[in-house]
Parts: structure tokens; C-alpha cells; sequence
């Protein structure tokens, strides 16, 4: 399982989920949860943290958001060579199968269809965990 | 049993169109996905009409998930009845069989080719409720009972001090949907989701009225499509104000449908519009 001294960042525009995202994180033991409005955002921050060294170990994103929403910010992640692994979980509440298969294929690494409770975070977490560990 | 391959974005789906999933036809299912194997590397695995899986159909596949992703090349994923992922997360077996609940399957020929029901404010509230229901359970950890809908004029509307509003086209209809929330039942929903006791109505709450509508308007999205109807909402706002007054424009209806919502909280209304598209 992801170590509670993970960096976790949680992309999406509402201030609802992202602090109620933070809120589950903060729960299941995460001690280190930053938070991004949009793709942009998220973009800037995992650049500030990489110059002082800081590792991000998950992407919480959500898929609809202003600027730069959850599918572009995964395509401009794939592109990066510093970026591309990390594992990415796409929060929607657009659970047509033609877009999941679009974002998994495109890389995404999990789904978690609002609405969502802890213990189905948890469950997400932990199977990204082994799935991006049996992979290394 | 019998499988569709539908090809989508380089990956395959089988769907599975069956209600009971025994081992000789998850055996068959896994001797089609692996005789595949080379020709594509994501299989989305439906087995959303499934309602019965047996315990060692569940193994098989599993078997195939480990067999398809042991080079690491393959990736399967079920799509699947709430109850059918259920059995597979209770079995431990969701890291070979990563699966998806919610998510909905392409519509089936069957559904495309019938006659849908009126999208009338009874036949909407039908598939709202539930959404509703399921958030509030989900979020806020509460139960949620609803009235009987009843019709009044925009002007005999019940007060409220929040309201989150989304607006959604279907098929010939367009609408929109109002949650309406007097402030201490609001204050009430929003603590128990945040798990943090808020004493009144502050902005930083105010988003969740909004986040509300869209993950019930996303619910029902999801299963109207599967009905066959298309469905595009919009995104939810939030109006804010004390015992605020909200008009839509007298193009429109100017009637109005509406629940009342109770539980543990107090009480909200659903406040739904629906007109024709014009034209």
C-alpha cells in the first residue's frame, strides 16, 4: 500500500470534492495531500515540488474541469518523461464505457465513479498499489 | 452464452449476455479472450447483465486476468452489476479483475429498438430519487425518504436558502433540476459529508449543493443511457441567498414539480422543470 508519507495531489475544480477527497485521505492515514483547481494547476505544482525535490506518488483527477481538464492533463503527463508513471485515478461521474475505455487506454490507471465512500477509495489505492508495483 | 466483441479505441469489449455466469461459460469466455491475446492489449470484460456469478466461474476469471496480464502486456477489466463486483472485490480478487461498477455498458440492441417511455416529470423522478437516495447514503451517510411529487406555480415554491441547480437536455426535452435547501438542513448534510460540524451557512460549504446535482445528474445519466435516452447535463450552479426567490423565464413552464425530501436532516425539495426543445 502507498506509505502515509506518500505525496498525494488532488486535482479537481470543486472545493466540495477536493476537500472531501482530502478529508478521506487525511482518514486513511495520508499525512502529505496538496491539492490543484485544474490540470494547469496541478502541472505548476508537481513542477515546484520536483525542483525541491519532492516526488509525487499519486494523481487524484477529476475528468471535467476548466483550463485543462483530467484527460488532457493525463495525455500532457504521458508525454513527460519525469511524469508518466505516476499512477493516475480519474474521479467522474461520466461512466459511459466508450470514455472509460478512452482513458484507460489512453494510460489512466484506475476509475472511481462519484459517489464514492472510503472504503472504496481505499480499495482504489490499494489495488493501484499492487497493480503499479507488480509492474516495476 | 454468447459474446460481442466490440472493437472501441484499440480495445476490445466481450460482452456477456447472459444472466447466470457458470464455469463452462467463463471457460469459453477465457479461451476466446487468450485466442486473442496477440491481437489486442485491453480487454473490457461487461458482464453488466450478468446477475448470478458462480464461485468457480469467478476463478476462471480470474485465471484469465493473471494469464492475460502476465507478460504484462494485457490488461482486463470488468464492467459490471453491483452484485457481480461485489463477489469478485469479497473473493480478494480485484487486482487481477481491476472492475468498474457505474459504469455504463453500450445500450444493447434491445434497448435502442424500443419504444422509450415519455420523459415525463413522473417517469424522471423515477430514475432521480434513487440518485438522490444513493448520494445522500453514499456522502452523508443518511437515509432519505421522498413524498409523493405534487405540481405548484414557481411563485407557491417552497423558501430556500441554498439551491444547487443543473440543467440537462433529453432526447426531445430539456430541463433542469433544483436541489432546495433551507440553511440548518443544509448545514446538517454538509457536516455529516465533511465529517465536520458547521454551525451555519459559510461559502466554503456552498459548493456541495452544486457537487450534489452533478453527481446525481451523472447517475442519471448513466442510467437513462442504458435505457436508451440520450442525456447531456450541464454544469450545476449554486444560488445562495436568504429565503431566495428563483424565476425561470415565462417562455418556459410555469409550473413546476416537485418533492419533498425528509430524513434525519429535516427536509429539502427537488424542484424539477421540464419543458419541450423547441423547434
Amino acid at each position: 500500500m502507498f506509505s502515509p508519507d506518500s505525496h498525494i495531489l488532488v486535482i479537481d475544480d470543486s472545493s466540495a470534492v477536493r476537500s472531501l477527497v482530502k478529508q478521506q485521505l487525511t482518514a486513511l492515514g495520508f499525512r502529505n495531500v496538496l491539492e490543484a483547481e485544474h490540470g494547469k494547476e496541478a502541472l505548476e505544482k508537481l513542477d515546484s515540488l520536483s525542483k525541491v525535490g519532492v516526488d509525487v506518488h499519486l494523481l487524484i483527477c477529476d475528468w471535467n474541469m476548466p483550463e485543462m481538464n483530467g484527460i488532457d492533463l493525463l495525455l500532457t503527463l504521458k508525454a513527460h518523461a519525469k511524469y508518466k508513471s505516476i499512477p493516475f485515478l480519474m474521479i467522474t461521474s461520466e461512466s459511459e464505457t466508450e470514455n472509460v475505455i478512452k482513458a484507460i487506454v489512453l494510460g489512466v490507471t484506475d476509475f472511481i465513479v462519484k459517489p464514492f465512500d472510503e472504503s472504496l477509495l481505499s480499495e482504489k489505492l490499494s489495488s493501484i498499489w499492487k497493480r503499479t508495483h507488480q509492474k516495476a | 452464452m454468447s459474446f460481442r466483441l466490440v472493437t472501441s479505441h484499440k480495445a476490445q469489449i466481450f460482452q456477456v449476455t447472459t444472466d447466470h455466469l457458470i464455469v463452462a461459460d467463463a471457460e469459453a469466455c477465457k479461451n476466446e479472450i487468450l485466442a486473442n491475446k496477440s491481437t489486442f492489449s485491453l480487454v473490457m470484460l461487461d458482464l453488466s447483465k450478468v446477475k448470478i456469478v458462480d464461485s468457480e466461474a469467478l476463478n476462471t476469471l480470474a485465471e484469465i486476468g493473471r494469464v492475460f496480464s502476465k507478460d504484462k502486456s494485457g490488461r482486463i477489466m470488468v464492467i459490471g452489476d453491483e452484485l457481480v463486483i461485489k463477489a469478485i472485490r469479497d473473493k480478494g480478487l480485484a487486482d487481477v479483475l481491476p472492475c468498474y461498477t457505474g459504469v455504463v455498458p453500450v445500450p444493447s440492441e434491445e434497448n435502442k429498438s424500443k419504444t422509450l417511455s415519455e420523459m415525463n416529470p413522473e417517469f424522471f423522478f423515477k430514475v432521480t430519487l434513487p440518485a438522490i437516495k444513493e448520494n445522500l447514503k453514499i456522502y452523508a451517510k443518511m437515509d432519505a425518504d421522498f413524498g409523493k411529487p405534487t405540481v405548484c406555480l414557481q411563485k407557491d415554491r417552497p423558501m430556500a436558502d441554498i439551491a444547487g441547480v443543473g440543467g440537462f437536455f433529453c432526447n426531445n426535452r430539456k430541463g433542469s433540476l433544483m436541489l432546495c435547501f433551507k440553511e440548518e438542513s443544509y448545514v446538517k448534510i454538509v457536516s455529516s459529508i465533511v465529517k465536520k460540524k458547521h454551525l451555519q451557512l459559510e461559502p466554503k460549504i456552498s459548493d456541495w449543493s452544486a457537487e450534489l446535482v452533478n453527481s446525481i445528474l451523472g447517475r442519471v445519466k448513466s442510467d437513462l443511457r442504458t435505457l436508451g435516452y440520450t442525456f447531456n447535463a450541464g454544469i450545476p450552479a449554486v444560488f445562495v441567498g436568504k429565503d431566495l426567490e428563483v424565476f425561470y423565464s415565462k417562455k418556459l413552464a410555469t409550473k413546476l414539480d416537485i418533492v419533498k425530501c425528509t430524513g434525519e436532516f429535516g427536509e429539502f425539495y427537488v424542484e424539477l422543470m421540464l419543458t419541450d426543445i423547441e423547434g
